[in-house]
């Protein structure tokens, strides 16, 4: 049962390559970009001496903040190139299938409608995130060792400097917490991509788009309300945030950092809150509308094809 | 022995169109059936509706299934091709196995592979690097690795060589048909797949016209080819239809015995083309 899964789940990855293929693309970039940078400071004789004496006389907070950018701005930069691939990937999961016939040898074989469109949804929830997730922890471990070459020719300490401060390992648990659980906070948006693909007979991002442009329109002109775009704009907002509990107005200064340091104190991994995700509305709620999206594209591709 | 496919009542209509009409029929194991009709006549349909591919009116059996609410279970039993080069062309082959062998549990890789060892196909190629032929063969190729109680072949042969065709019905006789298993076929170059059919299905306007053994048609069906200055006289005996060849005429009767005809020329069996195209005008003239 989990051994057919999963090899479902590997078809729409050897079939949807860009879901590998352009986070590590995009990976790849990051770390020449880093290496350009890194050649111009040598050959335009920025003195790497300085860079790190600055970091040192700033102490901790200064190469955290520093080390916090670098991992912050490359997870940053590869979940936006995940919602990418995966908003094209599910808006074709069910629709190419159709278009170049495979669905006929497909449905030859012993695999149910359901079973099929699961393997989907599973690809776009779950699979993607986590193969974007570890291509994102090895490109960070790659910048952090070029970090630390930079570090050593300033004959700076790396370690004390930031593989000491840097709760890297926090982080990427952190990562892959909110990656998961606010991918499947989307899983309703999914299930409608997906119901489209399965129902459109062309232009499957039309069907996307239309209804829900239309909708708020409706709902605008009849009723002089704007509840729905609003609904819309939270789920967004709350998806990132959704599992973890942020104490309020928190702004991480370098003071209070410093202090976290010193005091030994700093765990990021305190803000993960499961249970309030797991006890949360919107996330079942959003598994409901999900799980109708998904029976309404399995009836189309089970009566449509 | 219970019959294999069973069809009792079954129409399907689009619309105001019916196109399968009332079909009654049967399957029986270890048959191999040629479904023969002319384009439209509801044979993709017919099939689509035994493969659990469209809902149906009536009651339709296969292998004991209700073959649109069990479809999962019926496609353990049943394989099939509804269409050459539908095959997904961005996958490689080594993969196409691998993924069939995981799904399918009387999928054999052994064979396939074995089978694709004697073609030209190389496995690490996508199948989108194969010519049409190879697509076709590697098709086949995995449809005769399972092992299913039912084979159905739709046009499997379409756009394809001489060659291939005659190579690929015979071994599908040797290699792939035993008494175990059932196979339906449907071509329009019937000539080729003639030797190798068991039964043979006639189905025109959504109706079956003609459901025999190729035994029976022997029997019933006779061809007796007349000069002219005698057509007048084998006219009396009520053929089904006339044609000419080479100033000769060529009389179809049925249920007219050979001792009767004989006097007036040579008699033999027709075939099943010739059967075909004289039963379906028939039928549409009356």
């Amino acid at each position: 049962m989990i051994g057919r899964m999963l090899m479902l789940v590997r078809r729409e990855l050897w079939e949807h390559k860009a879901l590998i293929v352009a986070p590590l693309v995009v990976a790849a970039l990051m770390i020449f970009g880093f290496v350009l940078s890194f050649i111009t400071a040598v050959f335009t004789g920025v003195s790497f001496d300085v860079a790190v004496a600055t970091l040192e006389l700033t102490g901790a907070p200064a190469s955290l903040t520093g080390g916090a950018a670098l991992l912050g701005v490359s997870s940053g930069m590869l979940n936006l190139v995940l919602a990418a691939v995966v908003f094209f990937y599910s808006i074709d999961a069910l629709y190419a299938e159709r278009k170049d016939k495979s669905i006929l040898f497909w449905r030859s074989l012993p695999v149910t409608d359901t079973e099929t469109v699961i393997s989907k949804l599973l690809t776009a929830v779950i699979a993607a995130p986590l193969v974007t997730i570890g291509i994102m922890i090895a490109a960070q471990i790659v910048l952090l060792i070029l970090a630390t070459l930079a570090i050593l020719i300033g004959g700076g300490n790396p370690v004390e400097l930031i593989w000491g401060p840097l709760p890297f390992v926090q982080f990427w648990v952190l990562t892959i917490y909110t990656f998961i659980t606010s991918s499947i906070w989307f899983a309703p948006l999914i299930g409608w991509f997906l119901l489209c693909s399965a129902f459109a007979k062309r232009s499957v991002l039309l069907w996307v788009v239309l209804p829900i442009v239309v909708l708020v329109m409706l709902e605008g002109i009849v009723l002089r309300s704007l509840h729905m775009s609003a609904f819309i704009r939270d789920r967004f907002a709350d998806a990132p945030v959704a599992g973890l509990s942020l104490p309020n107005g928190v702004v991480m200064d370098d003071n209070a950092l410093r202090a976290l340091v010193q005091s030994g104190d700093l765990n990021i991994l305190q803000v993960i809150a499961p249970g309030q995700y797991l006890a949360s509305p919107g996330l079942w709620g959003g598994l409901v509308v999900t799980a109708l999206f998904l029976a309404g594209a399995v009836y189309c591709r089970r009566f449509r094809s | 022995m219970s019959a294999l496919v069973q069809a009792r009542g079954v129409s399907k209509r689009f619309g105001n169109v019916r196109a399968v009409d009332n079909v009654n029929f049967d399957i029986q194991p270890g048959k191999i059936v040629g479904l023969i009709g002319p384009n439209g006549a509801g044979k993709t349909t017919l099939l689509k509706a035994v493969l659990g591919l469209t809902d149906c009116d009536g009651d339709m059996q296969v292998c004991g299934l209700d073959p649109f609410r069990q479809r999962k279970a019926l496609m353990n039993e049943v394989s099939y091709v509804a269409d050459v080069a539908v095959l997904p062309r961005w996958i490689s082959v080594d993969r196409l196995l691998g993924f069939v062998s995981e799904m399918h549990p009387k999928f054999s890789e052994r064979d396939a592979r074995a089978a694709l060892g004697n073609t030209k196909i190389p496995l690490k190629a996508k199948v989108k690097e194969l010519s049409k032929g190879m697509i076709a063969q590697l098709h086949l190729s995995i449809i005769m690795a399972i092992d299913a109680r039912l084979l159905i072949l739709d046009e499997p042969t379409l756009g394809l060589d001489i060659l291939f065709r005659k190579s690929f019905y015979t071994e599908l006789l040797n290699d792939y048909f035993d008494l175990e298993r059932t196979i339906v076929i449907t071509t329009h170059q019937v000539e080729e797949i003639e030797h190798i059919l068991t039964d043979v299905m006639f189905i025109d306007d959504g109706r079956i016209v003609l459901d025999e053994t190729v035994e029976a048609i022997g029997e019933r069906y006779t061809e007796l080819m007349v000069t002219p200055d005698r057509v007048a006289e084998a006219r009396t005996l009520a053929p089904l239809t006339e044609r000419e060849v080479f100033g000769k005429s060529v009389l179809t009767f049925e249920g007219v015995g050979r001792e009767k005809l004989e006097p007036f020329g040579d008699v033999r069996t027709p075939g099943i083309a010739d059967l075909f195209v004289a039963k379906i005008s028939r039928e549409r003239a009356a």
